[in-house]
């Protein structure tokens, strides 16, 4: 069943008198249960775009319907009564906790502001959720510095799961976190995502922590989506050539100095024009790739690609 | 052949800790090492230490450093800047904040070969042109009248590269080159360091948190934990063969190494604590968070131990005969 809606969602920058498409027509549905991984390099619009479905950023057109209701057209306090039900985990966990506040302030502010429980009852809810998150009791009376970035990623997952959301958008949340601890979180989130029934998007540039905790990926490229699987779909049989270079970009110790790399480094969409805005670093563009943009298509085995020259494997 | 660099029994400590401990290893010229760690491993504060570019409140405590045979570490500071960048140099993980956002980046390489090289400003711009098509930047003579705003970050390192190589320095360390950059974008910067290590004989010091990145490209690996060297080797031997428990949780715990795993179907495995624990303790930094602990490890350091050719591990319980682990036949085994 579907969760969430996206279509056609732009969102643009102003800088100066230029308009900067950081999303330029992203679709997708994401269904009940489901975790959607979202990879993309920066600049490509992804956190954005998590950022534009919960209206933190405000989308300049295109449909969001989240179980059926449109968010984009929401007015403050309805959007406030939605959001109870999409939460969302950020990047960074030191500059997304408040210092001055307890580690219970922190947790119990969003039962207050949706005025969740009794007032008597929160303190407990506070406890329980961070039982849950593998943090101990008294961890409600320390302040954020008091504890290690792995620690802090448990407090934001925590301060997004109290209200307990259908819908957890999760930004990078573990880019900022050492290798040993990135795992105990991506375990932590493969946890809570089975017992509370959650349905997550999660954003990142490493496809290897895609590969890991996501059912389908949609991989972004300047503002589009150039290519949406299956997990088994994207990572056996890649067709964007962007999305293989993608993955064969992930060092490998089985590859003793051996790359393929993509010509140039610059991604930038103006100078595009109509055709695709990827032709500039692709290994295989042709003439029909700077006339006309390539649409993202369903095949027959629901692989999505945006790709005129899709079936095309490079030697 | 006699190592181009050798550091031994190196020591950095500030007031109260020491997050570089008894840290020996040698480069070989025209090699890569790496040294893999998280953050508080004391990577970057030992490349540091090599460039003599401590911050004030920290200091060598003990140790030595050698390049070519000359021990750097007593060598007096004013004659240690002509060093830097003649027969050392290094490169770091921002290349926006390493380089000065006024000048032009001819003017920032000009600057390099005239105080080093003592070439005229004309001379020194034709060969900056040189070096910028040595790390492969298109019209290199258009770059010149570049400002570093108006680069990609991908193009950044490799002016931060042709700056670290103008005067062909022996060794050349890079401290996370290319973390701040997009994956497609840090295969390019690695496939240059390494063809400037072969052109050039370039002995490379790789500092890096990515396993992945160590086995692709380097010949030899130390693993650091909490300023101490746990496991060195080869990236083949390490990948296929870790004995320390370190090396072993790091590896099974990053997804990029586990290849098909997935969230339906199994757990990552995971180190528990965080590396915060291992601080100031006595003995083994990681027996806190260490499922093969013996009474040992909370007592003392273990040595060194040479288990085979350019295989080295330091842990009490890979030696241990009363309780055989499967470590223990692994090293039993070679």
């Amino acid at each position: 069943m579907t969760l969430l809606s996206v279509s056609d969602l732009k969102t643009t920058y102003r800088a100066g008198d230029a308009a900067i498409h950081a999303v330029d027509g992203v679709s997708f549905e994401i269904s009940r249960g489901q975790t959607i991984g979202l990879v993309g390099e920066s600049g490509c619009g992804k956190s954005t775009l998590g950022k534009s479905i919960m209206r933190l950023v405000e989308p300049s057109s295109g449909q969001v319907l989240f179980d059926g209701t449109d968010i984009t057209r929401l007015s403050p306090s309805s959007l406030r009564r939605q959001r109870r039900r999409l939460q969302m985990v950020f990047q960074d966990p030191f500059s997304s906790l408040n210092p001055r506040q307890t580690v219970g302030e922190i947790l119990i502010a969003p039962l207050h502001v949706h005025g969740v429980g009794k007032r008597s009852e929160r303190p407990q809810a506070v406890a329980n959720i961070l039982a849950r998150v593998g943090l101990p009791a008294h961890a409600a009376n320390r302040y954020p510095h008091e504890f290690s970035g792995g620690q802090r990623q448990r407090i934001g997952i925590a301060r997004a799961l109290i209200l307990q959301p259908e819908l957890v958008i999760c930004d990078e949340p573990v880019s900022a976190l050492d290798l040993s601890v990135q795992a105990q979180i991506l375990n932590l989130l493969s946890e809570i995502k089975h017992s509370f029934d959650l349905s997550l998007l999660f954003i990142s540039h490493d496809l290897s922590v895609v590969r890991y905790l996501a059912d389908h990926v949609m991989v972004m490229y300047l503002g589009r989506i150039v290519e949406v699987g299956s997990h088994q779909q994207i990572w056996r049989n890649p067709l964007h050539p962007y999305t293989r270079a993608l993955i064969d970009a992930i060092p490998d110790p089985a590859r003793r100095r051996l790359v393929t790399s993509l010509r140039n480094d610059t991604a930038d969409a103006r100078g595009a024009g109509n055709g695709c805005r990827f032709r500039f670093r692709c290994p295989i563009a042709s003439e029909i790739c700077a006339q006309r943009e390539p649409s993202l298509q369903r095949r027959a085995d629901g692989h999505d690609v945006a790709c005129h020259h899709a079936e095309v494997k490079p030697a | 052949m006699n190592p181009l660099l050798e550091v031994s029994h190196l020591s950095v400590g500030f007031s109260t800790t020491n997050p570089v401990h008894g840290l020996s290893f040698t480069v070989a010229p025209a090699e890569t090492l790496a040294i893999v760690g998280e953050s508080g491993s004391g990577k970057s504060l030992t490349a540091l230490a090599l460039m003599r570019l401590l911050p004030k409140a920290a200091r060598i405590i003990d140790g030595g450093v050698r390049l070519d045979g000359e021990d750097l570490l007593t060598v007096p500071e004013m004659e240690m800047r002509q060093r830097r960048g003649r027969d050392i140099a290094m490169i770091f993980q921002e290349p926006m904040t390493s380089l000065n956002p006024v000048l032009t980046i001819g003017r920032q390489i000009g600057e390099v070969l005239q105080h080093h090289r003592g070439l005229s400003k004309a001379k020194a711009r034709a060969e900056s042109a040189e070096l910028l098509d040595l790390v492969r930047i298109p019209e290199p003579r258009r770059c010149l009248d570049d400002y570093p705003h108006q680069l990609s970050g991908g193009m950044r390192q490799r002016i931060m590269i042709a700056m670290a190589v103008a005067c062909r320095p022996k060794l050349l360390i890079a401290d996370e080159p290319t973390t701040a950059l997009d994956v497609t974008i840090q295969a390019q910067v690695l496939e240059l360091l390494d063809r400037l290590r072969r052109e050039l004989r370039l002995g490379l010091l790789l500092i890096t948190h990515d396993l992945g990145l160590v086995g692709q490209w380097a010949d030899r690996v130390i693993v650091m934990y909490a300023g101490r060297k746990m496991e060195e080797g080869s990236p083949g031997d390490l990948f296929s063969n870790p004995l320390h428990p370190y090396s072993r949780g790091l590896l099974a715990a990053s997804p990029r190494l586990q290849g098909d795993q997935h969230y339906r179907r199994a757990r990552l495995a995971e180190i528990p604590g965080n590396i915060g624990s291992a601080l100031a303790a006595p003995g083994c930094p990681f027996a806190p968070r260490c499922q093969l602990r013996l009474a040992a490890c909370r007592v003392e350091f273990p040595d060194q131990r040479t288990v085979a050719l350019g295989r080295q591990v330091a842990c009490h319980a890979v030696f241990d005969a009363e309780r055989p682990s499967q470590i223990h036949d692994i090293v039993v085994g070679l």
